[in-house]
Parts: structure tokens; sequence; C-alpha cells
């Protein structure tokens, strides 16, 4: 009898369990109602056919949620198409990576991942995760997306081999963003109060030098200039230094460039102008340094993503007190870019779907100058620039579309890695410039700078 | 006449002995049946969620596998474990580690074991402030790392305030942007996060301590000094060896604090195995020497863990 009761007890608890595990399994179907297969299979679709979905779930970066209208598009979309549902929700990893194991694995929570990814999606093309967007690249009567439509490297930077697998819909280009009233007071500026940019390296110094504030102890009140040495920025900050100086940061046989004079002068300057006092390290570890203080008030030049002059307005107080200026040659030779891009992963049950979102929304005129008014991110398509207000965008699309953007090597992570810290070290004094580059060349060296194929 | 002997009493007494038996084994084993049955949620969820795991990151650590970049891992045995020794980031890592469990493990113990025999003797005390005193460790780590970015700022930073207010100004800095403070500055962050969880289990310690052995050394014409080193310290001895085991593992194991505050930088200054390892992992995809990188860590902290052992039993002893 207590056998059989403690059996009992046992047999319940089991049964418990195997429930609670069965529950800890994924759900192989789709969460969303299915349909009947409408679309052909495409060299796009995946190679087993699913039945198409008419929810649509879309995961964009955390910081895009703010400044790109995705709810209000969700909205507007399902307006049009009562048919489907969308839904929204945050990446958990501002780069998408988080995606990769189970996307590898045939599951996924996402159907439409946006975010900050442009050359970062080279682990999901070489794992040939994504699909390949090529026949979005049309012109179907209503909405022109042909290519020679989009501002040029923000398309590129999405193009392995011969295939796009990346659309991008807001772009960002790494221009000075510079304190208008500093610069007037500093007598750097036109008879119409515009600043006048800087032609030479030697040029900026001198702009820092009379822009940096002390106080009587010698200490920094205003910084006379920041560039972006952080973890994140290091590599797009040496990037668009030798863009600019150059046009171009590989040497000849296409390795990230460590040795030529460009690659020399502009980390000298780097060096002297922080080491003399007039330009700040503080991005070093902190990744936001120069925004926050070129919004305190405390700099009057940051090198860094354009769109921080709309924030420097803001808090500021005004649109006359902040504004944008060519670094050396950028103008001419660009600097360096970076898309904002969605893409489509294979396993997921609504391809033509997120397709038909991407088209119809996130290249929607409305919606990216939206973006562009409120926080300065500038549009995708060269059509959408048209009307929009602030003169600055004109300039930063002039320079964007000569821009490069990040190398597609198969270990640009590692190249990021070692060009933080060999960049920090000698920003900092630790290590002079021929240690740099010798430890640049030689870790490099060590690296596989393939391009990423699929 | 020969009587047909009546079954011996004993004999009977055996046979129910043995039906008794057997079924005395038999309910033993329905007992054990069940207490197996019992634990085997226990076990699955062991196996499955730990010992497979780590049977197979073993595995991987022993083949050449980049999660993105490789088809299937490929056997290379021990290179992993042979090469890791060669890479420049991984030797930096290592030391670094070791000079965070130095900065951090000997001031942990001293600040535990300090402050609790302050609170003890109630020269400083009060439940108010042992609760303040122990209000870190409830904090995130992630939030403490924010909270402390700001705190060590060289613009605006707390820290460089109140030093300017004592007259030491000039040696305020951005402490966590210069290479020579901001591996100590992380350390004092987790001494802050961690110190209360010491005081407490010393304090516990010293409870513990019978009070007449204080008397009968006071008795004795001991003073406070050879009363703390000659009862104080060899009674502590288990809390010791805990708080060394477990500050040893909370060192090596330092991750969340230069993953917020500095990724490593500036330069590779807070660069620490953990942080490596997880940048192997998910940033560079290079799973299988990630998984030797965590097994030697693994190894690093239980052979420091048992020489601590070792060394408690022998002073014990």
């Amino acid at each position: 009898m207590n056998n059989r009761f403690t059996f009992t007890k046992v047999a319940s608890a089991l049964a418990l369990f195997a429930m609670l595990l069965s529950a800890c399994g994924s759900a192989e179907t789709p969460t969303a109602a299915v349909q009947p297969e409408t679309t052909t299979a495409t060299a796009t679709a995946p190679a087993v056919e699913t039945p198409a979905s008419t929810t649509l779930r879309i995961t964009i970066d955390s910081w895009l949620i703010k400044k790109w209208p995705i709810d209000r598009a969700a909205q507007r979309f399902m307006a049009d198409h009562p048919e489907f549902k969308i839904t929204v929700a945050p990446n958990a990893d501002d780069y998408g990576n988080n995606w990769l194991l189970p996307w590898s694995q045939g599951q996924t929570e996402s159907d439409l991942m946006c975010g900050a990814m442009d050359t970062t999606i080279s682990p999901f093309v070489a794992k040939d995760l994504l699909v390949p967007l090529d026949d979005m690249l049309v012109n179907d009567g209503k909405i022109n997306l042909e290519p020679d439509q989009f501002v040029t490297p923000l398309l590129e930077a999405s193009k392995y081999g011969d295939h796009y697998y990346a659309m991008p819909f807001m772009g960002e280009v790494y221009y000075l963003t510079v304190n208008t009233e500093m610069m007037k007071a500093a007598g750097l500026t036109d008879a119409d109060g515009k600043p006048i940019p800087p032609k030479s390296l030697n040029d900026v110094y001198e702009y820092a030098k009379k822009l940096t504030v002390k106080d009587a102890t010698g200490a920094v009140q205003v910084w006379g200039l920041h560039l972006n040495w952080a973890w994140n920025s290091a590599a797009i900050t040496y990037m668009a230094l030798l863009q600019g100086q150059e046009g171009g940061y590989l040497d000849a046989n296409g390795a990230m460039d460590f040795s030529s004079q460009a690659a020399l002068d502009v980390m000298t300057f780097a060096r002297k102008v922080v080491a003399d006092g007039y330009a700040s390290s503080a991005t070093v570890t902190d990744e936001n340094a120069d925004r926050n203080d070129m919004k305190a008030g405390k700099a009057a030049m940051i090198l860094t993503f354009h769109s921080r002059f709309k924030e420097a307005q803001l808090a500021l107080g005004g649109t006359d007190k902040a504004t944008v200026m060519p670094w050396p040659g950028s103008d001419e030779n660009g600097s360096n870019a970076q898309a904002i891009v969605c893409v489509i992963p294979k396993i997921s049950p609504a391809i033509d779907l997120a397709k038909q979102f991407i088209r119809e929304q996130m290249m929607d005129k409305d919606n990216q100058q939206w973006s562009a008014n409120q926080y300065g991110k500038l549009p995708s398509l060269k059509r959408n620039f048209e009307g929009l207000p602030d003169p600055e965008y004109q300039m930063v699309l002039q320079a964007l579309d000569k821009s490069g953007f990040g190398p597609k090597f198969v270990q640009f992570n590692e190249l990021d890695k070692l060009l933080q810290q060999e960049t920090q070290k000698y920003i900092l004094g630790q290590q002079d410039l021929n240690t740099m580059f010798a430890n640049l060349l030689a870790g490099s060296s060590q690296l596989d700078l393939t391009l990423v194929s699929k | 006449m020969f009587n047909a002997p009546h079954p011996p009493v004993r004999a009977v007494s055996k046979l129910n002995t043995i039906k008794e038996s057997t079924a005395s084994v038999h309910n033993r084993r329905h007992e054990a049946l069940a207490g197996y049955l019992l634990i085997l949620p226990a076990l699955v969820l062991f196996f499955g969620f730990l010992g497979y795991p780590l049977a197979y990151s073993f595995y991987l650590s022993l083949t050449k596998y980049n999660f993105v970049y490789s088809n299937t891992p490929t056997w290379i045995g021990l290179d992993n474990y042979i090469k890791m020794f060669s890479d420049p980031q991984f030797r930096v890592a290592l030391l670094h580690t070791g000079q965070f469990t130095l900065m951090f493990l000997p001031t942990l113990m001293l600040l535990g074991l300090g402050i609790a025999s302050l609170i003890q003797s109630h020269a400083i005390g009060g439940k108010n402030l042992q609760g303040v005193i122990f209000l870190p460790v409830v904090v995130p780590l992630s939030i403490a790392g924010v909270m402390f970015i700001w705190l060590y700022s060289g613009n605006f930073g707390l820290v460089n305030f109140l030093l300017d207010k004592v007259g030491l100004g000039y040696i305020g800095r951005a402490w966590l942007n210069s290479p020579e403070t901001a591996l100590p500055a992380i350390a004092i962050v987790n001494l802050w996060k961690y110190t209360g969880l010491s005081i407490v289990l010393f304090l516990a310690g010293l409870l513990a301590i019978p009070s007449e052995l204080y008397e009968a050394a006071r008795i004795d014409g001991a003073n406070a000094f050879q009363l703390f080193i000659y009862i104080t310290i060899p009674n502590l001895k288990e809390t010791f060896a805990l708080v060394t085991i477990w500050g040893l593992i909370e060192s090596w194991k330092v991750f969340a604090l230069p993953f917020v505050m500095t990724r490593g930088g500036p330069g590779d200054s807070t660069q620490v195995l953990y942080l490596y390892i997880y940048q192997t992992a998910f940033k560079y995809y290079n799973v299988s020497k990630a998984a030797a990188m965590a097994f030697f860590l693994s190894l690093i902290i239980l052979l420091l863990s048992l020489l601590t052992i070792r060394l408690m039993k022998t002073e014990s002893q």
C-alpha cells in the first residue's frame, strides 16, 4: 500500500517533469497563422518550402526603435494590408550576433532584422544564412529601387560577390561636428558666420589649439577636438582619417594600410594633438565621451558620425549652435560610411512579406526623412534627400557618396581589436609611432584578410 | 513409536525470518528504486544542462573549430592548450587577471576581517551601518560599473571633485583612461561590491569563536594583539578558506566590470582572461580556442582552491 502510494507520487512527479521538459522544447510550427504557399520559389527562397506566414516578426536594434519610426511604419503597413500582422521587438545585441546560432540551427523569432550591421553581416553571409536581395533592386513601377537610386557605399557595403544581402534604409558618415559659437569666438568663421573648414592636418591642429579653453590651473574646460578611439570606433576613425587623406585605407595588396606616408601623418597628428593638450583621449574607455562633451559645451570639434550635430543642436539650444564641416580631404575623398540595414534570414516563413515591408516602409520617403529631421540620420535613397530643410545634408551626402565602408575581411573583428589596442596605446603615449605600426603589421599578418564570400 | 517431529520452533522462526527478510529486501529495493526515480529529474537536468555541455565543450577544446568559417570540428588534440601560450593576447590577459587577483583578494580579506572585527567589538556598528555595508552586494555588477564610470570621470567625476576638496586635486585624472590606474580602479569597484559579503562571512566566523577562549587567554595575561593572533586567527581557518576560495573564483572570473567599464582598454591594460575568452568565442567565433582557455581558467581556479584547502589543513595539523 505504502509502496504503491510512493510509486504514484514518483510517477506523478516524473509525468510533471516530462511535461515541463516538453514545454521547454521549441515549437516547429510558426506561431503565426499560416496560409498556403503564395509565392514561387526563387533563388532567394529556402531550400525546403515552408508555408508563408501572415505575421512579420521584426527585430531591430534597441537604439533604432527611438530613432526610426518603426512602430508607425508597422501601423501603416497593417492599415494598408489588414491581412498581415507586424510585431516589433528589440534585438538583444546591437550587431545581431545573437541570431547566428539559432539561425544556423534553423530557428528564428525574427523574420526581418534591422540594425547597424553593414559589413558585420559577413559571418551571416559566410554561413549562408541570409536571403540575397538582388531581386528587390528593381523598379516595379511604383517604387524604384534600382541600384543607382541608392547612396552608393550604403548599398555596396552589403554586396558579397555578385549578390546583395542587406537593404540599407539609413546612413551615417564620419564628419566633423562643430560648436558654431565657439568657432565664431575663436575667429574661425567667415563673414556669414559659417565655420571655415580646415584644409590640412596642420589647420586642424591650429583650430584645436585656438578652441581649447583652460582655467588658471591649466585644467581643460573645453576640448578643442575629440577623435574617437573607442573600442567600437578606433578602426572607423583610422579608416576615416586615411580616406580623407588619400581616398582609401587599403594598401596595394588589399590589406589595411599601415605603412604609407598618409598613415604616418594622420597618426602623428592624432598623437600630437592629444599630447599637447588640445584633444581629449577620453573616448579610449568611454565611447560616448565626445558626443557628451559636445552636448555639454565642453568640446568644440568632434570627428564622429555626422548625426551628432543634430543631438548637439538639440542640447545646445538651436540649429545655429552646431553644424558639420568636412575633415581635411573628406569633401574630395570621402570619409567612412556606415549603413543601417535590414536582413532577412533564409529560414523565415515570411520572406516575401519581409521584402514587401522593406519596399513599402523602410524605403518610404516620409519615414526616412522623419529620421533625418529628428535625429540627423541620412536617407539611403538619394531622392529622399530632396526637401530636407537642414543645409548640412547636401554637403554630407556629397562626402557620403565618395566614402568607403568597413572591409569584408574574414578576420576583420580581430583586426578591429588589434587597431583599437595599438592606436590607444600610441595615443596615450605608451608606445611610439614605429612600434605601433610594427605591431599592427605583425599582428595583421597573422590574420586571414581574404574577403568573405558565401 | 516414532513420532513425526513437530516442525522445530527454530525452523519456523527461521522461515518467518526469511520471509520477512525477503519482504524487507523487496521493500528496500522498492525504496531504492523510488529514490533513484526521484533523483532522476535532477540527474537528467544535471547531465542535460551541465554534464553534456561540459563534455562537449571539452571535446571542442581538442578540435580546431571556428563556428562561422569551419564546416566541422577537426581533431587536433592538445594543440589549443599548447598554442594558447604563444598567443600574446592570452599572455597579457593571464598577466592582468593575476594582477587583478593580487589587488583584489588580499584587500578583500583585510577589509572583510578588519571591518568585521570592528563591528564585533562594537567599535563601529549599528544595524543600519551593517545594512549600508552590505548594500553594494545587492547592486547588479553592470550597474555598479556604469555608476563608477561617472564617478571616475576626469571632467566631472565625484572622485576628482572630492580629491580637489581635500587639497589633492593635483592627483586627479580620468582614472579609467590611464593605463596605470584603469585596472586598480576596476579592482576597487569589485571590492566595493564584494567586501560586504566577506564581512558577513568573517563576522559569522568571529561570533562562532567561544568567548571562554578569550577569557582564559586574558587570565593568562594575553593582550589584544596576542588574542587576535593566537585565538582569533586560528579559529577563523574555515572562514579564511571559504573567503579565499570564493575571492579567487570572483577575481579569476572577473568579466562584467571590464566589459562594461573599459572593454579591455585603454590599449590592453584591462584585458582579462574571461573577457578574452568571450571575445574569442563570440566576436571571433573561435569556439575551440575559447573552450580550451575556459578549461585552463577552470584548472587554475581548481588548483588554487585545492592549494588553499591543503594549506589550511596543514596549518590545522
